[in-house]
């Protein structure tokens, strides 16, 4: 791994980002439309607007969620 | 005008239906007119790599538009009030609405709610500007802990989710509607057959929600008409004053003795 870069888990899936990746720039890295999903980082909920003043760390555990049928 | 009113929002129909498991989205969508409901329950769901629900969503929500029905999404799959409220967060911003259906499971055998994490999930919630739809047992000191916490609405199972055994205590809900004669009171879960939700209606309950019932129905449409009827039916029948049961005949035709004396 590269010293400038960090590995994040999306989805269970692990990642290397910059160190400096915001939540927002790592879901516009995967073609994430931003009003398609809500996110977590570490099991708390981050807003949308919040999304580009969250600066990801090393180990960061990011979920994103959908909207489905339910009853 | 009969009104429910769910925080302010006035509606004509008193079944809240579910959008899980129905065999295709357009006998969802068919299912949602036949219903006449106004309010449908939806979920989240933690996305994994292809993920999708084979557009079940986006005919409902086109179906909802049209018919001007509400969104009541839920928190199912919770197993604490930190979960719970997290989901809740999320579901206010995917789905623009105050409105949540909150469940926090305790039991995995019966899916039993857990009244203390769902106490301070909901007292967190409504604190935050949410209008809290506590899917709860019919327990009544909880219930009242609930109207406490500021919720508005109560949700009660009739028996445990999916299993369409329709009300299994009778006497516990009677005594809920008795004691909480203010608060807003939904059937939630349990419900398999229109007659039991006419008994949920019978006993004063304000709407039921159910969702296997019709999904599971061998013909959900037709299911879901039955069931808007029955619960429109059976609540004006409500409230027009269920004549008391006798423990003996009592004869109705005015007759004045036997017609003959003899034999």
């Amino acid at each position: 791994m590269k010293p400038d870069q960090i590995t994040v888990h999306l989805n269970g899936e692990a990642l290397e980002v910059a160190s400096s990746s915001s939540l927002a720039a790592l879901l516009e890295s995967r073609d994430i439309a931003a009003d398609s999903m809500a996110s977590a980082r570490n099991g708390e909920f981050v807003a949308r607007s919040a999304r580009s003043a969250c600066q990801l760390a090393e180990g960061d555990e990011i979920t994103l969620f959908m909207p489905i049928v339910g009853g | 005008m009969d009104t429910l009113n769910l925080y302010g929002t006035p509606l004509d129909s008193r079944l809240l239906l579910g959008t899980a498991g129905y065999p295709s989205p357009s006998v969802l969508a068919a299912a949602i007119v036949a219903s006449c409901t106004q309010v449908v329950t939806v979920g989240l769901k933690r996305t994994l790599a292809g993920d999708g629900d084979n557009g079940f969503l986006q005919g409902v929500l086109q179906t909802l538009r049209a018919q001007g029905a509400h969104l009541l999404p839920n928190t199912a799959g919770c197993r604490s009030a930190r979960e719970a409220i997290q989901l809740a967060r999320m579901a206010r911003e995917l789905y623009d609405t105050r409105w949540i259906k909150l469940e926090v499971v305790g039991d995995e055998y019966t899916l039993q709610p857990d009244p203390w994490q769902l106490l301070e999930a909901a007292s967190t919630l409504i604190a935050e500007g949410f209008q809290v739809f506590p899917y709860c047992t019919d327990d009544l000191v909880s219930c009242q802990r609930l109207l406490d916490a500021g919720c508005e609405v109560l949700m009660p199972w009739g028996a445990p989710i999916g299993s369409g055994q329709g009300l299994l205590n009778p006497w516990a809900l009677r005594t809920l509607r008795e004691r909480l004669p203010d608060a807003v009171l939904i059937v939630d879960a349990g419900i398999g057959a229109p007659s039991h939700a006419a008994a949920a209606m019978e006993l004063g309950f304000d709407a039921v929600l159910l969702n296997s019932a019709v999904a599971h129905a061998g013909d959900p449409v037709l299911m879901a008409q039955a069931f808007g009827q029955v619960v429109a039916g059976a609540r004006a029948g409500y409230r027009a004053g269920i004549m008391a049961a006798q423990a003996m005949a009592v004869a109705s035709t005015p007759v004045t003795g036997r017609p003959f004396l003899i034999g």
